[in-house]
């Protein structure tokens, strides 16, 4: 589903990602792990299409971004670290806009929202501007106009960060939802407790290399937890590469 | 897709810009506000203090030799008034104790009955605006006093004083009461105009730009399926549409003004103001262009700025630079004036909306301005589209 093939990206001198692999396949949740400024954004970024790879390519749901960019962003929804909505527009008002954008058809797109809204049980806060909302609430309408359009493929980059205890549960039931209604899943944290959780693979990246690649139940029965592993494999006793 | 993504991103920003209140002031309540000022309430003030220092008499001292019968007649002229002043004369002036001075020789009286000539000194203070009034007055009387004296002495020898006058001149203005009234406003009016609207199309420009960034909304917006392309357009249609109705406000604001004080004086010229539906369609479509390369221009800065404050650091000089080239037209007589200023942006705006006023517009300038406007419009179109593609610039840290 996302082919990750040799990539590499550069900022001016500087190497972001370097060479990297990972095969994400049909359903599946896969982990980035790293700490920040590891490269975990960086990649996320290229699948998206924000950026374009420096060397490689990235094959997603059959679309090669760089050639095929605009069919790579329709099967795709991207929750960036960062919730950025806008402040004097209503929930209702966003998820329209984006839904508009990702070629929701007009006769369908108040269904739609409806539907997200009442998934994400923000049916009550549709119509308060989002400047008014909670940071969980916002958090919440930035998932609904990343998957509005309903693409097979999300990429959830920290969608936890900075949430308390009980919205990032929400956040987390969520994307556990999305994989049982089979959408594949590239999922990037910092956070041990909640990639061992929800995530089938992942990929410990460092200085923009992969580490290692691995599934959660072999990493566990090789090391006990994630934690123990990652602590290991950052810090250079031990590497699976 | 297109035109469907053009439409929502355009829709969404209006809706945006109709809640943002900073916007609305500098779209709508700037304009209502500013221009009965600048018509109105700016020449009256200036016309009423200029009116007001004229109207006045004005104390002034002579020093050298006192002359009874001289300084009756400056009194006599109840504009000017002669004091006693206990200090030198330059000083006194200084410090406001008299408008002016005249120096005057000790045997002032002698010499004018003897008929020699009297050499006069006037002091006064070129910075004072009530300073220079007495200066004129005093000038004023000493022409009288001169050319009477000349009369008495030609009638004591029984000449006829007209022999010193063998042309007598009178001016006859040919420019009519519209191209009079015109050439005041075309002054005043066509910088601030150009100002009023560069400022909109910025705030906006900014906002909707530079905005997406500091909201962390860009990185959304680029992965959905609209093209770069289709956004940087909607965006642009928006801060467009908003200085045009910021030039329309202004309008209306301006025709309203106009027309409820038909008639003031500045600067003892009569001022009879006439904007006309021709005038004001004319001056409409040529801000309406210059909207258009404002808010290009404010696009391609802002987009490639991080931050609304890196922003504002790059369209402040630009905003000093537009009022310039607004103010340029100040110096350029729009009679004699060649091709060049007309290829030049904000400069071109001006000086048509100058032609426009003094009711002698040149179709041939009036080209030459929009095409200008047009291309520099259009290239910085394809810079803010350039920079939505350019991920490092997009993306600077």
């Amino acid at each position: 589903m996302i082919s990750i093939q040799n990539v590499s990206k550069w900022f001016g001198k500087f190497k972001a990602v370097d060479n990297i692999n990972i095969e994400v396949e049909k359903g599946e949740i896969f982990g980035l792990l790293g700490l920040n400024g590891a490269g975990k954004t960086t990649t996320q970024r290229m699948v998206s299409t924000v950026f374009q790879p420096s060397e490689g390519n990235i094959i997603v749901n059959g679309f090669d971004s760089k050639i095929n960019s605009s069919e790579v962003r329709r099967n795709i929804g991207f929750l960036p670290t960062e919730v950025g909505l806008y402040d004097r527009l209503t929930s209702r008002e966003v998820i329209r806009y984006f839904g508009i954008l990702n070629d929701i058809d007009h006769n369908q797109i108040d269904d739609k929202i409806n539907d997200v809204l009442e998934r994400l049980s923000l049916s009550e806060y549709a119509d308060k501007r989002c400047g008014k909302l909670s940071r969980g609430n916002k958090q919440k309408v930035a998932i609904a106009r990343a998957i509005i359009h309903e693409p097979p493929v999300f990429i959830f980059d920290e969608p936890t960060s900075g949430l308390d205890v009980i919205s990032a549960r929400a956040v987390l039931d969520f994307v556990k939802q999305c994989k049982e209604d089979g959408r594949t899943i590239l999922y990037s944290s910092h956070s041990m407790y909640e990639t061992e959780e929800i995530c089938d693979k992942i990929a410990i990246i460092h200085d923009g290399r992969i580490l290692m690649t691995d599934s959660i139940k072999h990493i566990q029965e090789e090391h006990g937890s994630l934690e123990k592993a990652f602590i290991a494999t950052v810090k250079g006793e031990k590497s699976w590469e | 897709m297109g035109i469907k993504h053009i439409r929502a991103v355009y829709k969404k920003e209006m809706q945006d810009i109709l809640r943002d209140r900073r916007t609305l002031i500098a779209t709508v309540v700037i304009p209502i506000l500013l221009i009965p000022i600048m018509t109105f309430g700016i020449p009256l003030l200036f016309s009423n203090t200029q009116q007001q220092i004229v109207i006045q008499t004005q104390d002034i001292a002579i020093v050298g030799g006192p002359s009874e019968n001289f300084t009756r007649l400056i009194d006599g002229s109840r504009s000017l008034q002669v004091v006693e002043i206990d200090k030198p004369i330059d000083e006194a002036i200084r410090n406001g104790t008299i408008a002016a001075g005249m120096g005057i020789p000790i045997d002032f009286d002698d010499r004018i009955a003897n008929e020699q000539r009297v050499n006069v000194t006037v002091y006064y203070d070129a910075s004072s605006q009530t300073s220079n009034v007495a200066y004129s007055k005093i000038m004023q009387f000493l022409s009288m006093y001169s050319k009477v004296t000349v009369n008495e002495r030609l009638v004591d020898r029984e000449i006829d004083p007209e022999i010193l006058s063998p042309i007598q001149v009178f001016a006859s203005d040919v420019a009519t009461e519209e191209e009079r009234s015109g050439y005041l406003l075309s002054l005043i009016l066509p910088p601030l105009l150009a100002i009023i609207v560069a400022t909109g199309g910025m705030n906006a420009s900014i906002d909707l730009t530079v905005g997406e960034k500091e909201r962390h909304t860009l990185e959304a917006l680029l992965v959905t399926s609209a093209m770069r392309r289709d956004l940087i357009t909607g965006k642009f249609l928006a801060v467009f549409s908003t200085t045009l109705v910021s030039i329309a406000f202004i309008m209306v604001s301006l025709t309203g003004s106009l027309g409820y004080i038909s008639t003031f004086s500045v600067a003892e010229q009569q001022m009879q103001i006439n904007l006309t539906l021709q005038t004001s369609i004319i001056v409409f479509s040529i801000l309406s262009l210059m909207a258009i390369m404002i808010a290009s221009l404010g696009m391609a800065l802002a987009s490639f700025a991080k931050s609304f404050k890196e922003a504002n650091n790059y369209l402040t000089p630009m905003l000093f630079l537009i009022v310039i080239l607004s103010f340029g037209s100040y110096g350029i007589n729009i009679d004699d004036v060649g091709l060049i200023p007309f290829l030049v942006p904000i400069l071109n705006v001006t000086l048509v909306i100058q032609e426009v006023m003094v009711n002698n517009l040149n179709v041939f300038h009036l080209v030459l301005a929009v095409t200008s406007t047009v291309v520099v419009s259009v290239i910085l179109i394809l810079i803010a589209s350039w920079i939505y593609h350019k991920e490092g610039l997009l993306f600077r840290t």
